[in-house]
C-alpha cells in the first residue's frame, strides 16, 4: 500500500458498507441476522446523511424484493444477509436475474444447514455459484478474503451489475465480517467503468415510450430468445470477467486452492512452509462465478498434484476438478460448517502429500 | 518483527476490546500489518470475552490463533482457560487483583502478574482504567509497539469531546508501565 493512502482500523462488515458509498450505492434494505448485523447499523446511519434510504424491511424476502423495485428505477441498490436469509431471498435473485436488474447481495455466511451457527463458513458455494433460485441463470460471485478486498470488490460489484445488468453476489463469511484491520482508502477514489446509460429504467415516460422491467415471457417462442440472450450475456462475463491471484505457484510442488478466508490462512502455510524450504503455492479464485478454470488448469497442469482447501466438506473442489481433469491428481481437506482450520492443520495435510 | 499473537480475555465490560483495538490502531500506526478478531454474537453478559490481534511485518494468514505468544488475561477464568495455550516461551501479564489460582501451566512461560485492578483503584478512584494499567505493562514487557502510536490510539478510539477521560486513560497507561510487582519463571 502506498505511503500517502489514509488508513484505518475498520470491520470486514464496515468496509463493504464503506465500498458500496463509494461505489454510490443510494438504497439499502435488510433484515438483521447475526454475523452481518453490523451492516445494516452502519448504512442506516450513513445513508440518511448522503441523501440515500434504508429501509429495515419486515422480512429478508421484502428486502429483496425492496431492491428489485429500486434496481427497477435504475438506482444503484444493496441487500446483505447471512445464509439463512440469504436462502429466502432466492425467488427475489432469481426474478433479478431474469429482469436483468443490476443489484449487489452480500453473504456473510455461516454455519449451515438450518439455522447452523453463527461461526464463518463457507457452505454457501453452491447456493451462490450454481443458481440457488430456480431457472437457468447465473450471478457474477465475487470472494474476497481480506478487509481490503470487501471493499474493492464492494465497489466492482455495483459495476459489473450496471455493465451486465446482472445481480451480483459476494460471498463472505462470519470471520471476515467480524475480524478488524487496516483499510486503504485510496482506491475509493478511483473513477467508476465507463458504464452504459440506464436507458431501460423505470424513470417515467415522458418524450419517450415505456420501458418494461418483467421477467414473465408467455408469448410464442419469446423465452427462449430471452434465456438465449441471457446465456449469451453469460458466455461474455465467462469472457471478460474472470480474476483469480496466484501466490508462489510458479515453482510449486503442491498448489493449494482455496478462495476467501480458506484462501488468506492457506497464504499463511505457504509463507510457513516455504521457510522450512517446502514448495508450497496457492491459487486463489477471486470470482467463483465466473470460475477461473483455464488459469487453474494451466497451473495445475504444470505441477501435477492439487489440494483443494475449504471450509465446507467439498463444493468448489468439484468446480476444482472439472477444470483440471486428468492433468492433476486432486486431492481435498475440508472442515464442515462450524469449524474453522488452523494454519497447522492445513500444513499438516500438505505434508502427507509430499 | 516477526509475526505476534497476542490473546486478550477477560469478562465482558473490562474493557478488552477497547484495548484490543488499541493494540492494533497502535500496530497499524507503526506500519505493521494487524487483523483483530473478538468472540462475537454467543457471549452472555459477564461471561468470558477474547480478542486475538495479530502484529506482523508479513502478510497475515488466518486472524485466528489457536496457540498465542502472548495472553493479556483479565481475570482468574481467563487465566484458566487461555493460559495453557500460551506458546512455550510465550508471555503471560495477568491482573492479580482477580486471580485466586495461577498453579495451571508447566510450559516455559515467562509470568508477569500485577495487581490492575488495585492499581487503578487506587490511582483513579474506580476500576475503569484496569485495562490501561494492563496495556501499559503489556508495553512495557514488550516494547512491541511504539508509546506515541500507543497515546495516538488511545486519542483516537476515545471520544474526543471527553478530554477529561482521555487524560485518566494515558494516566493509567503510564501508571502500569511503572509498576511491576513479581516476575515469575516456569521451567
Amino acid at each position: 500500500m502506498s505511503e500517502k493512502s489514509k488508513k484505518i482500523l475498520i470491520t470486514g462488515n464496515e468496509a463493504i458498507t464503506e465500498g458500496a458509498i463509494a461505489a454510490g450505492c443510494l438504497f439499502y434494505f435488510g433484515y438483521p441476522i447475526t454475523p452481518q448485523n453490523e451492516i445494516p447499523a452502519f448504512m442506516a446511519k450513513k445513508l440518511p446523511m448522503i441523501g440515500g434510504c434504508f429501509i429495515q424491511a419486515e422480512s429478508e424476502i421484502a428486502a429483496i424484493n425492496m431492491v428489485y423495485g429500486a434496481a427497477a428505477a435504475g438506482v444503484r441498490s444493496m441487500t446483505t444477509s447471512s445464509s439463512p436469509g440469504i436462502s429466502l431471498k432466492q425467488e427475489g435473485i432469481s426474478f433479478l436475474a431474469g429482469a436483468e436488474l443490476p443489484a449487489v447481495i452480500v453473504n456473510i455466511c455461516r454455519g449451515g444447514p438450518g439455522l447452523g451457527n453463527i461461526a464463518g463458513s463457507q457452505g454457501d458455494y453452491f447456493q451462490a455459484t450454481k443458481g440457488g433460485g430456480h431457472g437457468d441463470y447465473r450471478t457474477i460471485v465475487l470472494g474476497p478474503s481480506s478487509i481490503q478486498e470487501l471493499y474493492d470488490l464492494t465497489f466492482l460489484a455495483f459495476d459489473l451489475a450496471d455493465i451486465y445488468r446482472t445481480p451480483v453476489l459476494i460471498l463472505a463469511d462470519g470471520v471476515l465480517g467480524q475480524m478488524m484491520e487496516p483499510l486503504a482508502f485510496e482506491n475509493g477514489q478511483k473513477p467508476k467503468m465507463n458504464l452504459p446509460e440506464k436507458t431501460w429504467a423505470l424513470t417515467g415516460a415522458k418524450n419517450r415510450p415505456p420501458n418494461i422491467i418483467k421477467s414473465l415471457y408467455m408469448g410464442e417462442g419469446e423465452l427462449e430468445e430471452k434465456n438465449w440472450l441471457l446465456y449469451q450475456k453469460y458466455q461474455k462475463i465467462q469472457n471478460n470477467e474472470i480474476r483469480y491471484k496466484e501466490y508462489h505457484a510458479q515453482d510449486a510442488e503442491l498448489l493449494l486452492v482455496a478462495y476467501g478466508l480458506s484462501a488468506r490462512i492457506c497464504k499463511g502455510v505457504v509463507n510457513k512452509a516455504r521457510k522450512q524450504g517446502i514448495a508450497l503455492g496457492l491459487f486463489q479464485p477471486v470470482t467463483l462465478y465466473p470460475f477461473p478454470s483455464s488459469a487453474l488448469a494451466f497451473r495445475a497442469g504444470k505441477i501435477g498434484k492439487v489440494l483443494t482447501i475449504e471450509m465446507n466438506m467439498g463444493q468448489m473442489v468439484e468446480d476444482v476438478k472439472l477444470a483440471t481433469g486428468s492433468s492433476s491428481e486432486n486431492f481435498f481437506y475440508g472442515r464442515p460448517g462450524g469449524g474453522i482450520p488452523s494454519d497447522e492443520e492445513i500444513f499438516q495435510s500438505c505434508r502427507k502429500l509430499l | 518483527m516477526a509475526e505476534k499473537k497476542i490473546c486478550i480475555a477477560g469478562s465482558g465490560g473490562q474493557g478488552v476490546l477497547l484495548l484490543s483495538k488499541i493494540l492494533a490502531t497502535a500496530g497499524m500506526l507503526d506500519k505493521k500489518n494487524v487483523t483483530l478478531i473478538s468472540s462475537y454474537g454467543a457471549e452472555m453478559r459477564g461471561g468470558v470475552i477474547n480478542c486475538t490481534v495479530i502484529i506482523s511485518d508479513e502478510d497475515i494468514g488466518s486472524p485466528i490463533a489457536k496457540n498465542p505468544d502472548i495472553l493479556i488475561a483479565m481475570n482468574n477464568y481467563a487465566l484458566q482457560k487461555y493460559g495453557p495455550k500460551i506458546i512455550s516461551g510465550g508471555l503471560l501479564i495477568a491482573n492479580e487483583s482477580l486471580i485466586h489460582d495461577s498453579q495451571f501451566f508447566g510450559n516455559n512461560i515467562k509470568a508477569s502478574f500485577l495487581p490492575a485492578t488495585e492499581i487503578a483503584k487506587t490511582s483513579s478512584g474506580h476500576t475503569k482504567s484496569t485495562n490501561m494499567i494492563m496495556l501499559g505493562a503489556f508495553l512495557h514487557k514488550t516494547k512491541l509497539l511504539s508509546l506515541q502510536n500507543i497515546q495516538e490510539s488511545i486519542k483516537l478510539l476515545l471520544p474526543a469531546k471527553n478530554q477529561n477521560l482521555i487524560s485518566l486513560n494515558l494516566e493509567a497507561l503510564h501508571e502500569g508501565m511503572g509498576y511491576f510487582k513479581e516476575e515469575i519463571f516456569y521451567d
